[in-house]
């Protein structure tokens, strides 16, 4: 039987549990209201800065909206710029005219240059450029000293946004000069080349 | 329990002394007996507390005298305890203290119950009656932000790349005006022209890059509450995941046709790589456009070259690694010209020195090959020859020449000839035998 004076009667041990289960209900729900009432803060707070990024996303729409319509056109042209530097596919047909163009113009009675062999290769993978693909060709040309550096220039210069010509590399140039030696001076010089060349385009999505 | 009667007070009188022996007995006695009940002495005279007092006030001429009653005799009879009294006591305590226990139980269950449909976000029990809870709505609220800002940074990066193509297409123009404002083989008024076009462009540049800066220099991130304290780079990094996630989306929204879409698949690779890409955003992030030297903002705009879309980074690679073949040529003139001051001028045949007569170059390989040949009215055309080897040699241009066997011959007129092929190989680093290493 329990001593009346032992504080460890069964009607103590209920007190004591009694006072523990109400001083933690007491702790976690503080806590628990203290994040009750934060999360509804936070709710309220959010719900008036919604609305203001709301307005703030609708006018960056209607603005991005106007650019982008803005530079449709100029988009357009860009990719139009992009594609002829670096076409779709190994479209050799249109780099032959494109040859045939510079040769043309540039042919001239006391200035000739003369293409007379062009002749492509099947085009492949560049491996240390993911995504495009080269097309090797040569041509045999004979010209002045004069537009054999103009053509020098002309592929030295192809690539480039500013003129949208499409982007060739000479790899091997092959000349002589028909009268006997090198004579810097004298643009009308006749020379013989034979190049290597390289002309560049994006490797096709869909295998051909 | 029985009762049993305690000794009675005035047979055991207390002491004179007060050495509180009564009690003890007193004690003594409730422990025998393990009885705690009050019991008044029936042998006791029965005389009341006030007659007691009143018999004491009798004053003492009267000549009656009276003994001193002692407290204990006042007080009566220790109180005495019963066990059944006090189970019945302890019994009803339990009860109510069970009660208390299963009330603060009770409690506690509704504070937690409470609490838990109110804060955890998967109770959605009541949802359809009584709407979410605080949580859920609390957790929908800083996901709508966040949507909310994510779509305006997608806006924003968008816009962004925008500039950028802009830039992209006006630094091609830019570079040949500038190419063209800094030969010297340009004309006054080409210069003029080109240092005109390089103002115009230059601003309009700046002006692109500055609406770059502006968007970069947003914070990605917008502050919502969160139940761990979060740092402003998680922040950032957070809604950067976000932006790609919903970019990444956007794109997956577009596969179904690829051929009809490409273009704008391409918009959003671009876009993602540009988000992906901290260096280069950090890079334009920190140019101060308005200070910036010449020589910087070209170095700017070759980064953002780089940087560029698929195609125009690779169109920039392939054009960085071609040569200039006239550049060349004209560097084998030079080096040429250090041997024989003449060369090329068409005088070879009454001065002599060298005449190339072919070039053969490959760039895959990397090697030269000049066939010509040389004339000198002394002997020493070993020599002459020497020369030309040790500065092309010494060129930083070139390296690696191989010509270990030398001919001559002496023509009619006294004069040495002789017949040669320089193979070398074009220099692209430094090499210990240039004269002037690149560096400098």
């Amino acid at each position: 039987m329990t001593s009346p004076q032992s504080l460890l009667r069964t009607s103590n041990l209920y007190l004591a549990l009694a006072v523990v289960a109400l001083a933690a209900t007491l702790g976690i729900g503080w806590l628990k209201f203290n994040v009750l009432q934060a999360e509804e803060q936070a709710v309220t707070d959010n719900e008036s800065r919604r609305g203001e990024m709301t307005d703030s996303l609708t006018k960056a729409e209607t603005s991005y909206k106007t650019f982008a319509e803005q530079r449709a056109q100029r988009d357009a042209d860009f990719s139009k710029l992009i594609a002829g530097i670096l076409p779709m596919d190994e479209n050799y047909t249109d780099l032959t005219r494109a040859l045939d163009d510079f040769f043309a113009e540039n042919d001239k009675p006391n200035n000739p240059i003369l293409q007379s062999n062009l002749s492509f290769s099947k085009g492949e993978l560049v491996v240390s450029t993911p995504g495009i693909s080269a097309l090797s060709f040569s041509m045999t040309i004979e010209s002045t000293r004069d537009n054999f550096f103009k053509f020098l220039q002309f592929v030295n210069e192809s690539g480039s946004l500013a003129n949208g010509k499409r982007l060739m590399e000479i790899n091997s140039i092959n000349l002589s000069f028909v009268n006997g030696g090198e004579v810097v001076q004298d643009l009308t010089q006749k020379i013989n080349f034979t190049v290597g060349m390289t002309a560049y385009y994006q490797t096709p999505k869909v295998a051909r | 329990m029985p009762e049993e009667t305690k000794p009675n007070a005035s047979q055991n009188p207390p002491a004179a002394n007060g050495n509180g022996s009564t009690a003890a007995n007193g004690d003594n006695a409730s422990k025998e007996s393990g009885t705690f009940a009050i019991k008044t002495p029936t042998d006791q005279p029965k005389v009341s507390i006030l007659q007691s007092l009143l018999s004491e006030s009798t004053p003492q001429g009267s000549g009656t005298s009276k003994p001193m009653p002692s407290l204990t005799s006042l007080l009566g009879p220790k109180p005495t305890f019963s066990q059944t009294a006090f189970d019945e006591i302890e019994k009803r305590r339990l009860r109510f203290m069970k009660a208390v226990f299963r009330f603060s139980v009770l409690i506690g269950l509704g504070v937690f119950g409470f609490f838990y449909t109110q804060l955890d976000p998967n109770f959605t029990w009541l949802a359809d009656t009584l709407g979410s809870n605080v949580t859920q709505r609390f957790e929908t609220s800083n996901t709508e932000l966040k949507k909310i800002k994510t779509d305006l940074n997608i806006i924003n990066f968008r816009t962004a790349k925008y500039w950028l193509d802009e830039i992209n297409s006006q630094i091609d123009p830019f570079m040949a005006q500038a190419e063209i404002a800094k030969s010297q083989y340009s004309t006054q008024s080409a210069r003029q022209n080109a240092e005109s076009e390089l103002q115009i462009l230059g601003t309009s540049i700046k002006k692109a890059l500055g609406e770059v800066q502006r968007i970069l220099n947003q914070p990605l991130g917008v502050d919502t509450y969160s139940v761990t304290p979060i740092t402003l780079a998680e922040r950032e990094s957070e809604f950067e995941n976000l932006l790609k996630d919903a970019l990444g989306k956007q794109k997956d929204a577009l596969t179904g046709d690829v051929k009809l879409n490409k273009d704008e698949i391409r918009i959003f690779d671009n876009v993602i790589k540009f988000v992906e890409n901290k260096k280069f955003k950090d890079f334009i992030r920190s140019q101060d456009l308005a200070k910036i030297a010449e020589a910087d903002f070209a170095s700017l705009l070759t980064k953002i070259r780089e940087q560029a879309t698929d195609e125009i980074s690779s169109i920039n690679k392939i054009r960085k690694a071609r040569l200039d073949w006239a550049q060349m040529i004209q560097d084998i003139h030079g080096v040429t010209r250090k041997a024989d001051f003449y060369y090329g001028q068409g005088l070879f045949k009454t001065v002599g020195g060298f005449s190339f007569n072919s070039y053969i170059f490959n760039s895959k390989e990397g090697k030269v090959t000049v066939g010509g040949s040389t004339k000198t009215s002394d002997s020493k055309t070993f020599s002459f020859i020497a020369k030309l080897v040790d500065n092309i040699e010494k060129s930083p241009k070139f390296k690696n020449i191989d010509f270990r066997s030398f001919t001559k011959s002496r023509d009619e007129t006294g004069d040495f000839s002789s017949v040669m092929s320089f193979n070398f190989e074009i220099q692209t680093g430094e090499d210990s035998r240039d004269d002037i290493p690149l560096s400098n």
